[in-house]
């Protein structure tokens, strides 16, 4: 019964130890084991048998091979399906917001434009890879979604479910603001339409997915957020004033652009990657 | 030939009952014996929490991924909960085996006050110990699970399971010794 010693299945334990060691730890052991171990309660097992049987119909069993991965109709009924399941847990407030806010930046635009202002001068422009960044940031932490863990518990893999998630909001964020940005170039002439979705698709997808990866690290909402906004404010003013912080690269060139669109998915990846390890038991709890 | 562990866990993602049974059958005392030390000698608790970790590891069977080893998968649900119990509810109770009715009363004959006595002074080194230490003597000497197994159950390098060993062990004979001194005189 004592570790690095002989074991109740008789076997010697493969690392051995220095005589003096394994004394200490014989000595050890038989105090430990005057602490006994109370003898089982069959009644308490068959309770739990029973709590588990009833249990068992509402598990849905995983099939040996998954067939989504042989039939690409499956595969998209079950991609619709989680993504469905998705849309319903994301915070509905999270939704409203994002989509309120990238409006309400539209409307700021239409109204106090000038037709000197171009691309990154434009207000639209500053305020949607902002609020597609805030909206991401909610998407992983039990403060922002307090079925996490009981989803984590479900045969799909944490990855599926974050990524799916983050596929939804930033689409509709994605849609929301190119309507905006359509909206925006019929109501003037002067603005064209696809300079001014260059000038916020790279941002926003570059901001979106630091964020992301900012709330899978910290799991912690509001400080993915608080970064993610104070690294936007310091581009911003970088960009505009050559103010410092002077270290902060001008992210809104054009130059840079490909650059942002490229890293966007290296940070997803490696942000999937520390939620799978972070979760890599299942019913881990925190 | 009796199927593994890890066949049954298996047979349980697909649905088969009969291999619930049979995991429950395996492992149900001695986790509850692992959860008991866990839970410092509070039977009721431990029966709770042993409860919930063959629940949360139906509902979750579908993360157990084949032929990785299923008790320390088992017992890492276990640990989980356990230390969620204390650090959430914030009570990191000291009463233990005293108002445990697993344990005789006054009334009760010599033999038994001798052995309730002798689990409070087990207990109360044990909580002499920071819990990284506690899990890994307790599941070490009470288990039995090997080194790799404390490894994969606790989620950390196999030198950190030897290195806490090594000093809980140190620790508990330092605190052996004293009491024998204290006795002594």
């Amino acid at each position: 019964m004592y570790p690095n010693g002989k074991h109740s299945s008789g076997m010697q334990h493969p690392d051995p130890v220095p005589d003096e060691e394994h004394e200490g730890q014989e000595a050890v052991g038989a105090f430990l084991h005057q602490w006994r171990t109370p003898a089982p309660d069959p009644a308490a097992k068959a309770q739990l048998l029973e709590l588990l049987a009833a249990e068992m119909p509402a598990i849905a069993p995983q099939p040996a091979a998954n067939p989504t991965h042989r039939n690409p109709r499956l595969s998209l009924r079950w991609a619709w399906l989680i993504l469905r399941s998705q849309t319903r847990l994301v915070h509905p407030a999270t939704w409203a917001a994002s989509g309120l806010v990238i409006t309400l930046g539209a409307f700021v635009t239409l109204a106090f434009y000038q037709p000197a202002q171009s691309g990154t001068e434009l207000p639209f422009v500053l305020v949607a890879p902002l609020v597609a960044a805030c909206g991401v940031a909610f998407l992983y932490g039990l403060e922002a979604d307090p079925t996490l863990e009981l989803q984590l518990a479900t045969p799909i893999s944490p990855r599926v479910i974050l990524l799916a998630r983050l596929a939804l909001l930033f689409g509709f964020n994605l849609v929301i603001t190119l309507v905006c940005s359509i909206v925006l170039s019929l109501a003037q002439v002067q603005i064209s339409l696809v300079p001014l979705i260059a000038a916020w698709l790279a941002p926003m997808t570059f901001l979106s997915a630091l964020a992301f990866l900012l709330s899978v690290l910290f799991f912690d909402a509001l400080a993915s957020v608080l970064i993610s906004l104070l690294l936007w404010v310091s581009i911003t003013l970088r960009h505009f004033t050559e103010l410092p912080p002077s270290f902060v690269p001008d992210l809104l060139l054009p130059n840079v652009y490909p650059a942002m669109l490229l890293s966007a998915p290296a940070l997803v990846l490696l942000a999937l990657i520390i939620a799978e390890r972070e979760e890599r038991w299942a019913g881990g709890v925190r | 030939m009796a199927a593994s562990d890890e066949q049954l866990a298996q047979g349980l993602q697909q649905g088969d009952r009969a291999t619930l049974t049979a995991l429950v059958e395996r492992h149900y005392d001695s986790l509850m014996g692992y959860l008991y030390r866990m839970a410092r000698g509070d039977r009721a608790l431990a029966q709770d929490l042993a409860q919930e970790t063959f629940l949360r590891a139906l509902r979750g069977i579908g993360g157990y991924q084949y032929p990785r080893p299923f008790k320390p998968w088992l017992y890492a649900i276990a640990t989980n909960l356990a230390r969620n119990y204390y650090t959430s509810a914030d009570m990191r109770h000291t009463e233990s085996a005293d108002d445990d009715a697993d344990y005789a009363s006054d009334d009760a004959p010599d033999g038994a006050l001798l052995e309730r006595e002798e689990a409070r002074t087990v207990i109360a080194a044990l909580d002499t110990l920071p819990d990284h230490q506690r899990e890994v003597i307790v599941l070490s000497f009470y288990q039995s699970l090997s080194l790799q197994a404390i490894a994969d159950t606790l989620d950390i390098p196999l030198g950190t399971v030897k290195s806490r060993l090594s000093i809980g062990v140190k620790r508990l004979r330092e605190r052996m010794e004293a009491q024998d001194d204290v006795s002594e005189r």
